[in-house]
C-alpha cells in the first residue's frame, strides 16, 4: 500500500511531499526521483496528541532524527503487520473531545464531591487520628519551647503564681501533662493555655473575679485544652485541610483561590469555637467532679462580658469565643439538667485569699 | 510546492477547551491519588497537547520532553531543596552561633541563587525539547552569566526601591530570548528599560486616575512592549512581531473570562486558557516575508530536567 506523507530531513525544515510504501521489513519513501529506504526496526514512534490517526515517526541513530507525518487511518495497522514490536500509543484526545457537556459537568460534579468530602471529613479524620497519637512528651517540649519564647515579654508575679498552681493542685485534676501555670500582671483581660501544659493567666482576669469557683472554673476550662489536646489537634488539620486546598490551588486561578482561602478562614474559625465549646463543657465535668459550684464558669462569662475599656462587641459569627451569653446559656442547660451536689471548698478559699 | 504570501502570519491554537478539560482532570485526579507523585507525567501531558494543537504555517509544534525525564528532575530539584533545608536546620539547632550565621547566609544565598539555576535549566530543557519540523529549538545561555546578571539586577532593584525593576527585566528578557535558537533562526530583544519604566509609571497613575478603566490601554502596551520588540533574525535579516490586540478585546476577554471563573466556580479553567492561548496566538502577527521553509537543525539534545522542575516548584512564570 501507498501513503501520501510530508518527510522532514532532520536538517532543514524543508517539506518533502513523498510516497510512503511499506515492503519487506522496510518503508520506501519517494521523492521525485530519489528514494529514502526506512528499516522498521530502527523506527521510533511518537505518540500523537491531537488525532489517533495522525501518525509521527523518528528515524535515525541518534539526534537530530528524520521524520515523517502523516494521517491516514489503515497506516497504523499496516505498520504493526510488519513489526508487531512497535511501540503504538495513542492518547486518543478524540475521547476527550466527544465528552458530551453532561458528561463534563457529571465529572466536575464527582471531582468537587471528591474535594469537598476530603475537605470535611477524611483529611480532619486522619488529623484527628496523627494528633491523637503525638505523644504528651513531644508536646510538652512544643509548649515549653513557645513558652521561652513568649516569656521573655511577661512581668511575672510569683506569689501569685505559688498559689495559683497550688490551687490548681488543690483540684485534685489527674493529669498526663504536667501543668504549669503562670501570673503575669497585664491590663488585658485574658488566659491561654499552650499545648503540653502552660497556662498563662492575665493577672487583670483575676482581680474581675470574686469568687474562687469562677477561678476553678477558669483553670477547669484552660486545662481541658492541654488535655483535649486542642493545639496539637487545630495544628494537623490545618496541615491537612491546607494541603488539600493547595493542592486544589495549584490548578485554579488567583480569582478562586482568594475565594476559597477565605472560605477556610471561616471554616477554622467554627473548627476553634468548636473547641472552645469542648474545653467549656469538659471543664464543667472537672468542676463537678471536684464538688466545685457550676455557677462559677457563669459568674466568669458574665465577668468577661464586662467591657473591656474600647473594646467592641464582635458578631458571633466572626468570632473566636462563641458570644459569652451563648455559652452561659449552653452551660446552664447541661448543669441544670442534672441533680448534683456541690459544698463550699475551705481549702480552695484559703488560697483564693492570696490571689 | 509552497506558497510564499507576503500577508503577515500567525500562530494557531487548534485545542478546545473540552479537550484540555479531560487531559487536566485526568491529570489532577491521578496527580492526587498517587500524592503528587503523578506530577511530572502529567505536565508531560499537557505540555505535549499544547504543542501539538500549536500550528505554525500548517505544520504543528512537538514537545519531545517525557514524563519519566521530568520524574527524575524532580526527584532531583525536590532533593537539592530538601538538602539546602537540612543543612540550614542542623546549622540553626547547633546551639553555635558561627554555624548559625553560617547556616543563615548559605540559606540566603541559595535562595537566591535558586532563581536564575532553574530559569537556566528549565529553559535549556523546554527549549531543546520543543520542535518544528524535526528542527529543535535550543537555549545557549551560560549559567554563569545569567546568574551574575540576576544577582547584579536583583541587588540594584532592592536598592533603588525598584526603580531598576524596568532595566532588569528587561535585560533578562534580552539575554534570555537572545539566546534562544529555532535551528538556524536566533531572536533578539528590543526593549529599554526606561521606556519600560515610562510605560509602567503612566499606565499605573492613568489607571489610579481613571479607576482602572485605563488599566486595558495598560495591558495593551505592556503586551506590544513584549512582543513588538522581538525581532525573528534569518540570515541576518530582522522580522517583526506585532501585537494587534485592541483594551477593548482585552476588556472583551477578561470581562468573560472572570464570569466564566466566577459562574462555574473555576471549572471553566481549561477554556479560559484556551481563550487566553488563542487571544495571544491571533494578536501576534509575524511578519509575512519570514520564510519557515529553509531552516536549518543546528541545536544540540538535552535531557536534564532538573531546571523545570524547580521553576515549578518556585512558582516563577518566564514565558
Amino acid at each position: 500500500m501507498k501513503f501520501d506523507a510530508a518527510y522532514f530531513d532532520g536538517n532543514s525544515s524543508h517539506i518533502y511531499q513523498v510516497t510512503a510504501e511499506i515492503n519487506h521489513g522496510s518503508i520506501l519513501l519517494y521523492h521525485d526521483t530519489e528514494l529514502v529506504i526506512w528499516d522498521v526496526n530502527k523506527i521510533i514512534f511518537e505518540e500523537s496528541y491531537f488525532n489517533k490517526h495522525n501518525t509521527v515517526l523518528k528515524y535515525g541513530e541518534k539526534f537530530p532524527y528524520a521524520s515523517l507525518e502523516l494521517t491516514n487511518e489503515a497506516f497504523q495497522g499496516c505498520l504493526l503487520k510488519l513489526n508487531p514490536q512497535l511501540k503504538i500509543k495513542n492518547t486518543d484526545i478524540k475521547f476527550f473531545q466527544s465528552l458530551s457537556n453532561k458528561s463534563i459537568v457529571g465529572i466536575a460534579a464527582a471531582c468537587v464531591a471528591f474535594i469537598l468530602l476530603s475537605y470535611f471529613v477524611l483529611i480532619p479524620a486522619l488529623a484527628e487520628l496523627i494528633a491523637t497519637q503525638v505523644p504528651p512528651s513531644y508536646e510538652s517540649e512544643l509548649g515549653e519551647n513557645i513558652y521561652y519564647q513568649i516569656s521573655e515579654e511577661f512581668e511575672i508575679d510569683e506569689e501569685k503564681t505559688q498559689a495559683a498552681n497550688d490551687f490548681f493542685n488543690e483540684l485534685n485534676i489527674k493529669s498526663n501533662y504536667p501543668i504549669q501555670i503562670t501570673v503575669v500582671n497585664s491590663p488585658i483581660k485574658n488566659a491561654f493555655a499552650l499545648p503540653g501544659g502552660h497556662i498563662v493567666v492575665y493577672d487583670e482576669i483575676l482581680q474581675s473575679m470574686n469568687s474562687e469557683e469562677e477561678f476553678a472554673a477558669l483553670l477547669c476550662h484552660e486545662y481541658s485544652h492541654v488535655n483535649l489536646k486542642h493545639t496539637t489537634r487545630s495544628l494537623f488539620r490545618s496541615l491537612g485541610t491546607y494541603m488539600v486546598i493547595s493542592l486544589v490551588l495549584s490548578d485554579i486561578n488567583g480569582i478562586m483561590g482568594v475565594v476559597i482561602e477565605n472560605a477556610h478562614n471561616v471554616k477554622s474559625l467554627s473548627y476553634t469555637r468548636s473547641l472552645e465549646e469542648e474545653a467549656d463543657y469538659n471543664g464543667l465535668k472537672l468542676m463537678l467532679d471536684a464538688g466545685i459550684n457550676p455557677q462559677g464558669m457563669v459568674n466568669l462569662f458574665k465577668h468577661l462580658k464586662e467591657p473591656n475599656e474600647g473594646s467592641l462587641e464582635i458578631p458571633e459569627f466572626l468570632s473566636t469565643h462563641p458570644l459569652l451569653d451563648e455559652r452561659i446559656k449552653n452551660i446552664e442547660k447541661k448543669y441544670k439538667s442534672k441533680a448534683i451536689r456541690f459544698q463550699k471548698n475551705e481549702k480552695l478559699a484559703e488560697i483564693w485569699k492570696r490571689l | 510546492m509552497e506558497l510564499i504570501t507576503k500577508e503577515p502570519k500567525s500562530l494557531k491554537f487548534n485545542g478546545s477547551g473540552g479537550a484540555l478539560f479531560g487531559i487536566l482532570i485526568v491529570n489532577f485526579l491521578l496527580t492526587v491519588i498517587t500524592l503528587g507523585i503523578y506530577y511530572p507525567w502529567a505536565k508531560a501531558k499537557r505540555l505535549k497537547y499544547l504543542y501539538a494543537e500549536t500550528e505554525l504555517d500548517n505544520s504543528r509544534f512537538t514537545f519531545h520532553g517525557t514524563g519519566n525525564e521530568m520524574f527524575k528532575g524532580f526527584i532531583k530539584a525536590i532533593g537539592l531543596i530538601i538538602a539546602v533545608y537540612a543543612v540550614f536546620f542542623l546549622c540553626m539547632f547547633s546551639g553555635i552561633m558561627a554555624l548559625r550565621i553560617i547556616g543563615f547566609l548559605f540559606f540566603i544565598c541559595v535562595f537566591f541563587l535558586l532563581g536564575p539555576l532553574a530559569i537556566h535549566g528549565s529553559l535549556k530543557y523546554r527549549m531543546s525539547r520543543t520542535s518544528w519540523r524535526s528542527i529543535h529549538f535550543g537555549y545557549r545561555g551560560i549559567r554563569k552569566e545569567l546568574i551574575i546578571m540576576y544577582l547584579k539586577g536583583l541587588f540594584l532593584t532592592i536598592i533603588t526601591l525598584y526603580i531598576y525593576l524596568a532595566w532588569f527585566v528587561c535585560d533578562l528578557r534580552r539575554y534570555i530570548i537572545g539566546n534562544i535558537r529555532f535551528g538556524s533562526i536566533s531572536f533578539r530583544y528590543e526593549g529599554k528599560g526606561g521606556d519600560m519604566l515610562v510605560m509602567n509609571l503612566k499606565g499605573f497613575f492613568l489607571s489610579l486616575l481613571t479607576l482602572g478603566i485605563y488599566s486595558f490601554w495598560w495591558f495593551r502596551d505592556m503586551m506590544k512592549f513584549y512582543i513588538d520588540n522581538i525581532k525573528i533574525i534569518k540570515n541576518e535579516q530582522a522580522y517583526n512581531i506585532q501585537f494587534k490586540g485592541t483594551p477593548g478585546d482585552i476588556f472583551i476577554l477578561f470581562l468573560l473570562n472572570y464570569l466564566l471563573i466566577i459562574f462555574t466556580l473555576g471549572i471553566a479553567f481549561p477554556w479560559v486558557m484556551v481563550r487566553n492561548i488563542k487571544f495571544i496566538y491571533e494578536n501576534s502577527m509575524i511578519d509575512g516575508e519570514f520564510d519557515t521553509s529553509n531552516i536549518q537543525q543546528t541545536e544540540e539534545d538535552y535531557k536534564d530536567a532538573t531546571g523545570d522542575d524547580m521553576l515549578d516548584m518556585l512558582d516563577l512564570n518566564i514565558i
